[in-house]
């Protein structure tokens, strides 16, 4: 199998999981409670609204055929429209999108990065002191709600220290250069980037250990310093190399959490993005922005696993012929 | 199959159920037996051990909160946001309702919905698990196309998506935690069960004429019954952690007194009370900590080379 065959058997794999994702949307609003077009319309829509949608997501036809409108409107892009906003649903999200990435992306970066150094050091000497702080730490981290984590920081950075600001994205009311509100947005990022990839590095720290230490019990490390190379040489070019390659599949699996915690922690700092969106949308009990919501972030964390696996099969050639 | 194989399955069938056949503490005492070696490497490690203590303090304190508690929790007769003082060590909230109290009862709801919601999730990755091990083929390949969906999809989203629509009781609370849940452990256990399967042991007892169920309950699964303990412990602390954050965002049961739902109501004082955010998740965290230590602990005791130095 080539590398261009394997792309394109990876991408038509992510069809199945989207189309499973509508069909537990569409299968929720059937399900639940109460009349399907409610959860379409809102409960105190008009006659007239209700009628029109009635007609357009087909709820008068056989279930099979009201799936299969469902699905090609979320093909063509109509995921319905939020009664919070009076817009449609994919404008709503796309909208807030942005936010979203600058903090998802940017916490990911962190924790990979911070994670991964830390789980190679604290591997180096395993059981010694440094490896001892380092392994309690991220299994205190792992196990902090990360909402309460985001208030915890609110209260002795910003509220106790003033060093950071409480909420939002931006300084509201003063002109600034592109310059000055760049260095504005990043003011306002680092607390709840900081949150999110405290949480999220502690399992990329233990499983890089975890990986390390398994590496360095093979034959080959043994082959490596029976030939008289460096302790460094056979630490960081032989055994790390191979440990890194398992860790690139937890980045993948470690996806949804990133966006859950995003979800939290974006209510927490009033950070405007999907997922605060998807808090007010429960507000407001707005389902097709809850609905839109899950399927957007769904199709973000198939998109992100496909990265991920493109950088493991060019990694790791082993991969493609399996 | 020769001596050799023979002695394993002997005493490979030591460490399982299915060695004794009369009454539950026997059953229990050989499992113990069986597992000596596991307890004994469990006890070295000290934060486990630490940990335990503080789950059996956490259940105590749920069990007597209605005796243990200094103050009715619901009850609104002191001042506002008292800070915490040696009459109300945790401070009183925006109702003026005794924290102390509150997080005592608190602990009730985090830990019930901890334990039926992992129950829920283990009982069904175990039996689905044990299927997809135990037959292969395509029943295996079915169901490992459900995990692997489950793994991939965002579940805290839809969890937040199906609590909004079918009503935030504490049941649907659970239920859809448990129900989303179980997929890691279906893996896991699946993995258990092809490694088992080829063992001589099993083989031997297939030859005997054991059924289906009789193979999958009574001769595989008790052997893989202490990666099953390591699975409950992480999935207790992780229901926890969901059920907190899902009262956070307004979603938990408006009848139950929870510590998720005191962090909710915190942050709008975030300014005026710091114990009223602080607490609650404070005991969130050590309860969830205590059952990833717990978990951790029986990981290590069950896999010694990772604790070789």
């Amino acid at each position: 199998m080539t590398f261009k065959d394997y792309v394109l058997r990876r991408l038509v794999q992510m069809v199945p999981v989207l189309i499973g994702v509508l069909i537990i949307n569409f299968a929720l609003i059937h399900i639940a409670p109460g009349d399907p077009a409610s959860y379409l319309a809102g409960m105190e829509a008009p006659v007239a609204l209700v009628e029109r949608l009635r007609v357009e997501w087909g709820l008068d036809k056989p279930l099979h055929h009201q799936l299969f409108i469902y699905l090609s409107n979320f093909f063509r892009g109509n995921l319905g429209d939020s009664f919070r906003y009076r817009q449609p649903v994919l404008k709503v999200i796309l909208e807030r999108l942005p936010t979203t990435l600058i903090l998802t992306v940017s916490a990911f970066v962190v924790s990979v990065l911070l994670g991964v150094a830390l789980g190679v050091t604290s591997s180096k000497r395993p059981f010694s002191f440094f490896d001892g702080i380092v392994t309690t730490f991220s299994v205190v981290f792992y196990s902090i709600p990360v909402f309460w984590l985001g208030i915890v920081f609110i209260l002795t950075f910003s509220l106790r220290f003033d060093i950071f600001p409480v909420q939002g994205v931006h300084t509201v009311g003063i002109e600034m250069n592109f310059f000055d509100s760049i260095l504005d947005l990043i003011w306002h990022l680092f607390l709840p980037m900081m949150t999110l990839a405290l949480v999220n590095l502690a399992s990329y720290c233990r499983f890089t250990r975890a990986s390390m230490l398994e590496e360095l019990r093979k034959d080959y490390i043994i082959t490596a310093r029976s030939k008289g190379l460096s302790e460094n040489t056979v630490f960081y070019t032989h055994a790390l190399k191979n440990a890194l390659i398992p860790v690139i599949t937890i980045m993948g699996l470690r996806l949804p959490y990133l966006f859950a915690g995003s979800l939290l922690i974006e209510t927490v700092f009033a950070w405007p993005g999907i997922g605060r969106l998807m808090y007010l949308s429960i507000l407001s009990r707005d389902y097709p922005t809850l609905m839109g919501n899950f399927a957007i972030t769904s199709l973000l964390i198939l998109l992100s696993n496909f990265i991920t696996d493109m950088i493991y099969a060019s990694v790791d050639p082993r991969i493609r012929y399996e | 199959m020769n001596w050799r194989d023979l002695m394993t399955k002997r005493e490979i069938n030591k460490r399982s159920f299915s060695g004794s056949k009369t009454g539950f503490m026997r059953k229990i005492t050989s499992f113990l037996e069986g597992s000596k070696d596991f307890w004994v490497r469990f006890r070295r490690n000290k934060f486990a051990l630490l940990a335990i203590v503080i789950l059996c303090l956490l259940s105590l304190l749920a069990i007597v909160a209605p005796i243990i508690s200094p103050y009715n929790p619901e009850q609104m007769i002191f001042d506002r946001f008292t800070s915490p003082s040696p009459v109300h060590p945790m401070g009183t909230d925006h109702m003026g309702r005794d924290m102390l109290s509150r997080i005592i009862w608190g602990t009730r709801i985090s830990l019930f919905v901890g334990f039926v919601s992992a129950g829920i999730s283990i009982t069904i990755g175990v039996l689905l698990g044990s299927i997809a091990g135990y037959y292969g083929g395509k029943i295996d390949d079915l169901i490992m196309r459900f995990v692997d969906f489950f793994l991939v999809i965002p579940t805290f989203f839809l969890i937040l998506l199906i609590i909004a629509m079918f009503g935030s009781s504490i049941w649907n609370i659970m239920f859809v935690i448990g129900l989303t849940a179980w997929p890691s452990t279906t893996r896991l256990i699946r993995g258990q069960f092809l490694s088992l399967k080829e063992q001589p042991f099993v083989e031997a007892e297939r030859a005997l004429g054991a059924s289906d169920r009789r193979m999958i309950f009574r001769c595989i699964l008790p052997n893989a019954i202490h990666p099953v303990l390591v699975n409950l412990s992480f999935r207790v602390g992780a229901a926890i952690i969901i059920e907190a954050g899902l009262s956070f965002l307004g979603l938990g049961d408006p009848r139950s007194i929870s510590w998720g739902q005191m962090l909710n109501t915190a942050q709008r004082f975030i300014r005026t009370a710091w114990w009223m955010a602080v607490f609650p998740g404070l005991f969130i965290s050590i309860a969830v900590l205590s059952f990833n230590l717990v978990g951790d602990g029986l990981n290590d005791a069950l896999n010694p080379r990772l604790m070789e130095r």
